[in-house]
């Protein structure tokens, strides 16, 4: 194996270590989202990332489940409101998986250059 | 552009798209509208009341129940970091800047001088410009617009009462036709309880 297929075996293999929860483009939106604010609401996250109900509601589940996000439900005037919020730990892995990206990019463009 | 411009610039339109779609719902101009309709009247009557005062302002005090009533159910809700870009700042200071010249240029200065009608044109110019490189933003808009309106008018003779009510009227037509529109375009968000 040459030096240039043993360097685009470690890129690829960098790949499969990219967090999957993040990496789905639809979980990617909504954490980005939540980044860019202190908390928002269910309603808001809906009208800004244009998912659907339903998805936005799966999606948020799965980001909660390994707690990059916590979600808090109340009650305003007998109306349900839900507050979305990044964790800390959250935003540590939106940059960690921002970083691993940017990285994996630069170095496969480096070697289609070369 | 490094990670950090791009989570400012990120923010900053988002921001913005929030902003502008929560004035949207014309309220605040059926308010302003209201408010300069009411101005006008007591100009008219030659009435500057205490009454007159509280009717023109009795509706500001109902805008933050409008906006939790009507906005919020359909916009949502978020809240941001209270970091902002050098450019709002530097916007806002001008923009405070011309505003005091207006104000003291207008009120305390003897208009007889022959610059006053370019420098009132210029003034107003310089706020239009303002007004349109910070997006439309209808508050800054209104902050800017109104007391110019009243300077510049008055500075210049030729504001009389019909045309504030006018004024007024045609705001309030706009804020009507632009709560219609934001109702039928944003229909109310109820949280289902089996959701998240």
């Amino acid at each position: 194996m040459s030096k240039k297929d043993s360097t685009q075996n470690e890129h690829l293999e960098k790949i499969d270590e990219i967090d999957q929860i993040i990496h789905s483009p639809t979980r990617l939106k909504i954490l980005i989202v939540l980044a860019e604010v202190v908390k928002a609401d269910f309603t808001f996250l809906v009208l800004t990332t244009g998912l659907t109900r339903g998805n936005l509601s799966a999606n948020l589940r799965k980001l909660e489940e390994v707690g990059y996000v916590t979600i808090e439900k109340s009650f305003v005037n007998r109306v349900s409101r839900t507050m979305i919020q990044l964790t800390d730990h959250g935003m540590k892995s939106l940059k960690s998986y921002q970083a691993d990206m940017q990285m994996i990019i630069h170095a496969l463009l480096s070697e289609l250059e070369s | 552009m490094n990670t950090t411009d791009s989570h400012i610039k990120l923010e900053t339109e988002l921001k913005k798209k929030a902003f502008l779609s929560f004035h949207n719902d014309g309220i605040i101009d059926i308010l302003m509208g209201w408010n300069l309709a009411v101005i006008g009247v007591s100009l008219y009557l030659h009435n500057l009341s205490l009454l007159s005062g509280i009717i023109g302002l009795a509706p500001l005090l109902f805008y933050g129940l409008l906006k939790y009533k009507i906005t919020l159910p359909r916009l949502g809700h978020a809240q941001f970091r209270t970091r902002r870009s050098f450019s709002v700042w530097l916007v806002g200071a001008v923009g405070g800047v011309f505003l005091l010249a207006a104000i003291i240029y207008g009120f305390f200065i003897n208009s007889s001088s022959g610059f006053v009608r370019p420098i009132a044109f210029a003034l107003l110019g310089i706020a239009l410009t303002m007004v349109l490189i910070s997006g439309f933003n209808r508050i800054l808009a209104y902050a800017i617009l109104i007391p110019l309106f009243f300077i510049v008018g008055f500075g210049l003779r030729f504001l009389s009462p019909e045309m504030i009510v006018a004024t007024g009227g045609i705001l309030m037509v706009v804020g009507i036709w632009m709560l219609t529109k934001f109702l039928r375009t944003h229909p109310i968000q109820v949280e289902e309880e089996n959701l998240v």
